[in-house]
């Protein structure tokens, strides 16, 4: 009951002061709805486990080599499931080209070679039919298929008859067993699952195929127990290795993290910013209820002689923190519910090769749970100190009128305490934003190297049954590329393994002459061109010659290398005529020689940074012929327009092959810069309400402290004290409390933005210049804060001031 | 004879400033029955506020004993302390001290919320009772803004007895009130002295202070006379009481001149 009469009166106070009470929703709105957003990101991201029974249990195996990641092997599972004692279940599948077609029209789909346990997995049944069986798996019993719902819909217009019907998957005929409920999607968007129907027993290990390994803990064994047994296992497993140097090894995580390791680091950095412009609310919100308890300290006198325990004091004043940040945070979660469906639109809007199923942005029940426990903590944390503070005053001396001040003076210092640190966390956040935006607008500014305008590209994958390599590959190919150029508007056209702006894994090379040893190969990326590639993409020479038509199957070896592969292999020398070789520990043989005929500049590969950034080589497709290459075609107007005629004359050559990720080659830059320009935006967004919370609450205590001071100030000026003297005075207080929070901000800026720049490499040191501009304009802000209010009091007459209470 | 309420013992209190140590009080015996109306005066800084706020357990002494209805309350800790202010102590000041965001009637209730032997319903009885005793019953639900000097004292007279506490201490009560204000004043608390109240009271007016049967005068933070209504001196003697008194007058005429 006296619950609710505190309740009453706090409720009657915030009505009382609908200014204050808006000023500290709106501040606790903002800093709890970046944090919740950003728990919320990342919670769907990353750290989530999946959404299957058990996902908490639900892991992702890699394989490490010489401490990189590697795709697992087939005997990896077969070696893990034969030895370990930690997991319930293993499932390794793996991902190939599954051209559905009915003979009219084909479609292309990433289908998902499913092995033993797969299903299983994530305990999905099906809508109809059944999943795979571990009969299935057995080579020469009937080729089947599992289908998602939407190919269901969308292909076989939901016929409820669907099972047991046979249809064309890479041209060979399968029975469709199951169809998965709507929005399985499993493992990353998929649509198609068939059986692996592979046997480890079947190959040697330098031929054994390439898969993803999938496991489910044991109830109570933890990841980092199963990682320990999985390293004991390989560390005894020399049959693992494929040259005797290397040195193996294994990492488990929940699946969502496994798969996001490299971006972790990144989610964390996020996450802390998101936490920095938590802390400025607080402190802002702090300030303004410790200001507002100062004014309170009569009413809390009173109430402490009338015998209010302190606990039911401090209690009573937390009910007003509490109501604020609950306010603040139901707008917060609304606000964090808008901005997550905005990402996911976002990310939708930009990516051309489907956005996860699994990472799909919403506000979740556990994100509300995770919002409720912030706010409480932040209700607790801003509304503590304020409570704490006026109910420790003497409270005698304030009922007397006597000493006003034995609660201001503590007051204030605590005020000054809390904006040195409001400067610290700005100064750091800022910096960070700062470096962020610098290094990322530098990496985007700078492109791929070539004009990438009017570029469509598409890519095509010819099964080697059908077009084996050789005349019949060729033949397909050298017709596509006359067809494709001679659609109207087409100004040109090649074939290339991967266009600049497409994501490639480097591998090993080894220049003759030099050894590295356990594998740690140069790594570069490998591009087979066609002989007018560099003619379409406009690459130009920079020494020696390009590619031409006298490279082809029966002539030397040759390779076009970049301009920062030569600087990297061959410093101060010419390259032209030296010799490299693809290497791979993965490889029981090396590859051929091939020697360096010309030199070309470097153009970015996929990403426009991270590990996976390295120089490139390209070699005549018809001296490495590979089964997958893209079109590309250089048009006079806007490429999407070509994108029908394009598949018309694919369509024309062979109906049962279809073209996919149809993209022009800006679309594809746009994707890949997705997330750069997402974190851009996030920490642009971030510094700008760190810079907002810190003048507001910088100019609220200064306001604050000055207006208190009027009567001191009244005396200075009628003992003749010039103004200039009373603005060095504040400004000498303020520069103090600058210096000690860029003391505190500064190396904490630099320390939380090194793993960002480790990541995105910082080639000039443009970036440097977040150090000196973020001080300059915090401390103009600053005293700009200052300023303002000490104005109001200079313009005062004097007798005024003295009179002032 | 009646019991004793409150009974000093060499009570001492030392105001500690960056180099200087002020003597509020010193020394300090003091007993008072139940059921005793006594007023505390002398001259400004003497120290009566600081005895008095002591007394409440607003403030500590550093040094002595003091038993409040024999409960050693010197050696309390805070929410102890907070405890017996609430039960034992109505407390009347000279600025009223209402909280101007509640009303009447929650001013009066506000130190009966920190109990929690009492039902909603008896809170009520308790409010209800204590301003019909000062006849505020009619103004319950206006704020401390909406009424005059005498009628806000005449709720924190009532907000002082609404618990029902042992003692009743008043610092300048009708300081901030004119005349007619302050005879109602102190009229309601001749009244509630007649119905049983212990009331000790702080006052520099005379007129205030010999409406109280014993009267205490206080010098430099001694108690330099302890008199009851039928002059009969306790401790000390009137003479220095007289030499000190004569000494401020002296003193207040040549500041005025």
């Amino acid at each position: 009951m006296n619950l609710l009469l505190d309740i009453k009166y706090t409720l009657r106070i915030l009505l009382k002061t609908p200014g204050f009470s808006a000023l500290t929703v709106a501040v606790m709105t903002l800093g709890l709805g970046v944090s919740i957003f950003m728990l919320s990101v990342a919670n769907a991201i990353v750290f989530r486990p999946l959404d299957f029974n058990d996902g908490e249990r639900l892991m992702f195996i890699n394989r490490l080599v010489d401490n990189r990641v590697q795709q697992t092997l087939l005997h990896d599972y077969q070696k893990i499931k034969t030895e370990s004692q930690s997991f319930e279940l293993l499932a390794a599948f793996g991902s190939e080209t599954a051209v559905l077609s009915d003979g009219v029209k084909s479609i292309r789909y990433q289908g998902i070679y499913a092995g033993s346990g797969f299903f299983e997995y994530t305990d999905v049944a099906p809508v109809l039919g059944r999943v795979l069986a571990d009969n299935d798996q057995i080579i020469g019993n009937p080729q089947v298929v599992v289908i998602g719902y939407d190919l269901w819909q969308n292909y076989f217009g939901g016929d409820e008859n669907i099972i047991g019907k046979t249809v064309q998957i890479n041209r060979t005929q399968v029975e469709v067993i199951g169809v998965m409920p709507q929005g399985y999607l499993f493992p990353f968007n998929n649509q198609i699952w068939l059986p692996l129907r592979k046997d480890a027993n079947q190959y040697l290990l330098k031929d054994s195929p390439l898969i993803r390994l999938l496991a489910k803990t044991k109830p109570g064994v933890s990841a980092a127990e199963a990682e320990l047994e999985l390293k004991s296992i390989y560390a005894n497993s020399s049959d693992l290795r494929i040259s005797p140097q290397q040195n193996i090894s294994a990492r488990i995580d929940l699946y969502k993290r496994e798969l996001r390791r490299d971006n972790i680091k990144l989610f964390y950095l996020m996450l802390s910013a998101g936490f920095f412009v938590l802390a400025l609310s607080c402190i802002n919100v702090g300030n303004l209820l410790l200001a507002r308890a100062n004014m309170r300290a009569k009413e809390i006198a009173i109430r402490m002689a009338l015998g209010a325990p302190r606990a039911r004091l401090i209690a009573q004043m937390l009910w007003e923190s509490l109501f604020i940040c609950s306010a603040g945070g139901l707008l917060a979660i609304l606000f964090a519910g808008w901005g997550l469906d905005a990402t996911t639109q976002f990310f939708m809007s930009r990516t051309t090769d489907g956005f996860p199923f699994f990472a799909i942005m919403s506000l979740r029940g556990d994100d509300i749970a995770n919002a409720i426990l912030v706010i409480a903590v932040t209700a607790l944390v801003t509304g503590f100190i304020p409570a704490w503070k006026a109910s420790s005053g003497n409270f005698n001396a304030v009922l007397k009128d006597a000493a006003k001040t034995s609660l201001g003076k503590t007051t204030g210092l605590i005020s000054k305490i809390l904006v040195m640190i409001e400067i610290a966390l700005s100064c750091t956040l800022m910096i960070v934003a700062g470096i962020i935006s610098i290094l990322i607008y530098h990496a985007v500014a700078q492109g791929y190297g070539i004009n990438i305008d009017n570029f469509l590209t598409a890519r095509v994958n010819p099964p080697a049954s059908v077009y084996p390599q050789g005349p019949a590959q060729t033949g397909y190919y050298d017709r596509l590329l006359m067809d494709a150029s001679n659609i109207p508007g087409v100004e040109k056209a090649t074939l290339i393994s991967h266009v600049p702006t497409e994501f490639l894994p480097p591998s090993g090379f080894q220049p003759e002459g030099q050894e590295f040893p356990n594998f740690a190969f140069p790594q570069a990326h490998l591009v087979q061109v066609y002989p007018n590639t560099f003619d379409t993409l406009a690459i130009p020479l920079r020494e020696g010659r390009l590619l031409d038509q006298r490279d082809n199957e029966n002539s030397p070896r040759v390779v076009v290398v970049s301009d920062e592969l030569a600087n990297k292999l061959w410093p101060g020398e010419s390259p032209l005529g030296k010799r490299i070789r693809r290497m791979s520990s993965t490889q029981a043989m090396p590859d051929p020689w091939m020697t360096v005929v010309g030199v070309v500049p470097q153009l970015l590969q996929g990403s426009l940074f991270g590990s996976e950034q390295a120089p490139t080589l390209y070699v005549p497709f018809a001296q490495m012929p590979r089964d997958a290459m893209a079109i590309v075609l250089k048009t006079r107007s806007d490429p999407n327009q070509f994108q029908q005629p394009l598949a018309k004359v694919l369509h024309n050559i062979d109906p049962n092959l279809p073209m996919y990720r149809f993209a022009t080659l800006t679309a594809q830059a746009d994707n890949n810069r997705t997330m750069l320009e997402l974190v851009e935006r996030i920490f642009l967004a971030f510094a700008v309400c760190a810079l907002a919370m810190a003048v507001t609450g910088i100019y609220g205590v200064m306001a604050n402290h000055i207006e208190q001071r009027t009567q001191e100030l009244g005396i200075r000026r009628a003992l003749g004290s010039p103004d200039t003297r009373i603005v060095l005075l504040f400004s000498r207080q303020s520069a103090w409390q600058l210096i000690l929070g860029f003391v505190l901000g500064v190396p904490l800026a630099y320390f939380m933005s090194q793993g960002f720049i480790n990541t995105i490499g910082a080639e000039n040191q443009l970036h440097l210049l977040a150090y000196v501009l973020v001080p300059v304009i915090i401390s103009a802000a600053v005293f700009i804060a200052t300023l303002i209010p000490l104005r109001r009091i200079l313009r005062m007459e004097p007798a005024l001031a003295l009179r002032y209470e | 004879m009646s019991k004793t309420l409150i009974k000093m013992d060499a009570i001492k209190k030392i105001f500690i400033t960056d180099d200087m140590e002020t003597h509020a009080l010193s020394n300090i015996n003091l007993t008072i029955a139940q059921g005793e109306y006594v007023s505390i005066t002398g001259p400004s800084g003497c120290g009566k506020s600081t005895l008095l706020s002591v007394m409440g357990l607003l403030d500590s002494s550093s040094s002595g004993r003091y038993l409040l209805s024999d409960v050693l309350v010197s050696d309390l800790n805070s929410k102890e302390r907070s405890q017996i202010r609430n039960r034992e102590i109505g407390f009347i000041f000279q600025s009223f001290n209402l909280i101007s965001d509640m009303t009447v009637r929650e001013n009066v209730e506000l130190p009966l919320t920190y109990r929690n032997d009492l039902s909603r319903q008896q809170r009520a009885d308790m409010v209800d009772s204590a301003l019909t005793a000062v006849g505020m019953q009619h103004r319950v639900n206006h704020y401390p803004a909406q009424l005059s000097g005498g009628q806000q004292q005449r709720v924190a007279i009532a907000r002082a007895i609404a618990g029902k506490p042992s003692l009743l201490l008043a610092d300048e009560p009708t300081g901030n009130l004119d005349s007619k204000n302050a005879a109602d004043v102190m009229a309601l608390l001749d009244e509630l002295h007649a119905k049983g109240a212990t009331i000790c009271i702080v006052t520099h007016d005379p007129r205030s202070a010999h409406r109280a049967h014993r009267i205490v005068q206080m010098m430099d933070g001694q108690v330099v006379s302890d008199i009851s209504s039928d002059t009969t001196v306790n401790n000390h003697t009137q003479k220095n009481y007289a030499a000190a008194a004569g000494a401020e007058t002296n003193s207040q005429l040549a500041g005025a001149l």
